[in-house]
């Protein structure tokens, strides 16, 4: 009897510390939770290398980053061409107006064309020609498989935890 | 400019983007200066003044275009070249495969770490188990 109400203890204890031992699956952040998808599913969820994560990369952010203010020089270069048009079209123009609007309008071609260079020039030196054959399938699958175990054990958990509160019935309040 | 032995088309390539680079630009500067010459008044003209100015301002026009054209081809040559850099950029492509590859065996060490930490939880409440139910008469 006494063994009896040890077994009933020990039961009620394992079901609880079951609960806590899915829960705690669970709780790997990976994105899944108690009511996320499957396992086959987190593959299509896990973000593969988007070029957001490779541009956190400094040197590629930098390059970009640089190549968006090319494009700014280069509207700028457009625009100050047109003021320096619609300065001369006036029926009095300002010399100084004009003068500024030109002396942008050619130190925006400068910064332009020497930038562009400097770009063209870096791409010459790191291009190969050939593919780049690296890839990050390898450990890519080793997480997949890891995540998968996880789940598993999840699962296998859930059902332990199941097959205890049948046998011993709902806990007492 | 070091140029190793690279393939003809990626050498072509980027002889391209330099050729482009530099027509643009001539492009641009050149219609400019020929508006602002255009822009002179002349005292003598061959042709009645009303055609000349007609002249003129159509030639304006198609300078203004082109000036436009230009700078719309500069644009999509920046585009060019940030496609180029994305893809082409070696080192930074070995960078990002091994950042990739790095993070990835940190999420299956976090997992297999876990798994051995809930295997060793269950192992000893498993031991204490059989424990109890090996001592008792419902064996």
């Amino acid at each position: 009897m006494i063994s009896q109400n040890v077994m009933d203890g020990c039961g009620r204890n394992l079901v609880d510390e079951l609960g806590r031992k899915v829960n705690r699956t669970s709780q790997l952040d990976f994105g899944v939770g108690p009511d996320a998808d499957p396992a086959y599913k987190w593959d299509t969820k896990r973000k593969l290398l988007s070029l957001l994560e490779v541009c956190a990369l400094p040197s590629a952010n930098e390059r970009l980053r640089s190549l968006e203010e090319v494009e700014k020089e280069i509207a700028s270069i457009l625009q100050n061409a047109g003021f320096a048009i619609q300065e001369l079209a006036k029926d009095k123009p300002v010399e100084r107006q004009l003068e500024r609007f030109y002396a942008q309008f050619h130190s925006s071609l400068s910064r332009v064309e020497t930038e562009l260079t400097g770009h063209i020039r870096y791409l010459t030196q790191v291009t190969t020609g050939q593919p780049h054959e690296g890839s990050s399938n390898a450990p890519r699958k080793d997480a997949l498989m890891a995540m998968h175990r996880v789940e598993h054990t999840r699962i296998k958990l859930g059902e332990l935890a199941q097959l205890c509160e049948q046998s011993l019935g709902p806990a007492p309040p | 400019m070091a140029q190793r032995g690279l393939p003809q088309s990626k050498e072509a390539l980027l002889q391209s983007y330099n050729k482009r680079l530099r027509d643009d630009l001539r492009s641009i500067l050149d219609n400019f200066t020929e508006i602002i010459k255009t822009a002179k008044i002349e005292e003598d003209t061959q042709v009645a003044r009303s055609t000349q100015s007609e002249q003129d301002f159509y030639e304006m026009n198609v300078r203004a275009a082109n000036i436009v054209r230009a700078g719309e081809s500069l644009t999509r040559l920046v585009s060019d070249l940030k496609q180029a850099l994305t893809l082409s950029d070696f080192p930074w492509v070995c960078e990002a495969v091994a950042l990739r590859a790095a993070q990835l065996h940190a999420v299956r060490e976090d997992c297999d770490r876990r798994l051995l930490a809930l295997r060793d939880d269950i192992a000893t409440d498993l031991y204490e188990l059989e424990e109890e139910f090996y001592s008792s008469r419902y064996k």
